[in-house]
């Protein structure tokens, strides 16, 4: 495939990744790998904290994921790489904020930068990207490599909170997103539109009140289920692990990692 | 003003009295109907700064998902206010979840709980 120029990103796999979801871990390193897109994982690195701090005085929470990114910082300096690239949602979420408000405020990245004095300054420019991200930006080496058809699938895509949410972040307009729909229209994979994309699972939810994550994956899968999907796909091993409580193998519905999806249209090998 | 009130508005950094009660944050919210207090109440409550607030229990339901925050008009952000009436209670050490009495902590993604133990434990 030496017609493509190269592309090359460091990767920040997070807890979730090595822990949870190695399958969408295995299917996502083997999609980019076949559309020449270079990774290089990180040599160390801490978890994001999953969500962060919403106080404006709370500085200990950025710690981790601002090691994270001068780890990085200090990769770059070295290589050729286009970013750090992200499969959880999660951690995107988190590295993209502590960004954000680092680069607004100042007094917090000097606060910062002296608590951690055995690292080098952090220098804010880490560009953080989601696969959704690089996937969508290089629909021509998918479609290079699309061989087969899909033509029983359809998709109901499920986007969740974090990719969208606030909206400073957002990979895609945050209140009608359509980057994945896009993407599986021009790999001609039939898509199901329906009113709960965006909504969330219930998050962390599954630990203390079960309930209320049935409840609202219920509403988000009986709605994609009445407009005909037959496979909803997401990008988060939280809301997969959500959705299957109510999605059971055998369904009429399957839940798949947007990833394995695409992995059917490449192949496998 | 309530010395509860002030502390709400330091450590989030948001105005809860800029609210002008539309309702749009509890209409948005993911986990309204499990609320005692839906979330524009919530806010109402603080700009009373009345004995009541110290009963709400709303606060522990919301999950941070950033809905009612991003479509404020007013720029209030009710989930970052929920946020710093949440530290009133850990920064004081009190915990609102004993994670070793969670059955399910090893089979749910490591998210969740860590998630959980961010905003639910000091
Ligand atoms: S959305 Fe904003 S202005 Fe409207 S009720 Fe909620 S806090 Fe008040
Ligand atoms: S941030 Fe909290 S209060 Fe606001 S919509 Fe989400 S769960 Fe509800």
């Amino acid at each position: 495939m030496n017609y493509l120029s190269s592309l090359k990103y460091l990767y920040y796999p997070g807890c979730t990744i090595k822990r949870d979801a190695l399958e969408y871990e295995e299917k996502s390193l083997l999609l980019l790998r076949k559309m020449g897109i270079e990774l290089k994982e990180l040599e160390s690195w801490y978890c994001c904290g999953a969500l962060p701090s919403l106080a404006i005085d709370d500085i200990m929470s950025y710690v981790g994921g601002t090691r994270t990114l001068i780890e990085a910082q200090k990769l770059i300096r070295r290589g050729d790489f286009n970013g750090l690239l992200t499969l959880c949602p999660m951690c995107y979420n988190v590295l993209k904020r502590i960004n954000l408000v680092l680069e607004n405020d100042p007094d917090k990245l000097e606060i910062l930068t002296e608590y951690m004095e055995e690292e080098e300054r952090y220098g804010l420019g880490v560009n953080v990207v989601h696969i959704v991200e690089v996937l969508a930006g290089n629909i021509d080496r998918l479609k290079e490599i699309a061989t087969e058809k899909l033509t029983e699938f359809k998709v109901a895509v499920y986007y969740g909170c974090t990719l969208l949410r606030p909206k400073e972040i957002a990979i895609d307009d945050p209140e009608n997103p359509e980057i994945i729909e896009n993407l599986l229209t021009s790999l001609e994979v039939a898509i199901v539109d329906y009113p709960f994309k965006t909504e969330c699972c219930g998050s962390y939810h599954i630990l203390t009140n079960r309930n209320i994550v049935v409840d609202r994956v219920k509403r988000i899968v009986s709605s994609a289920l009445r407009r005909g999907a037959n496979i909803i796909t997401v990008v988060c091993p939280l809301c997969m692990y959500n959705l299957k409580q109510v999605v059971k193998e055998g369904n009429k519905l399957r839940a798949m990692y947007l990833s394995e999806l695409l992995v059917h249209l490449v192949g496998d090998r | 003003m309530k010395e509860i009130v002030r502390k709400i508005i330091s450590i989030s950094g948001r105005n809860p009295f800029l609210c002008y009660q539309c309702g749009l944050c509890s209409a948005v919210c993911p986990v309204v109907e499990y609320m005692d207090t839906p979330p524009h109440k919530v806010v109402k409550l603080i700009q009373l700064g009345g004995e009541e607030l110290k009963r709400i229990k709303s606060i522990w339901y919301c999950i941070s998902c950033m809905a009612c925050v991003d479509r404020c008009p007013r720029n209030v952000g009710p989930g970052i206010l929920f946020e710093a009436f949440r530290l009133l209670t850990l920064r004081r050490g009190i915990d609102k979840v004993d994670l070793g009495t969670l059955e399910n902590i090893d089979k749910v993604p490591t998210i969740a709980v860590v998630a959980l133990a961010r905003k639910t434990t000091g």
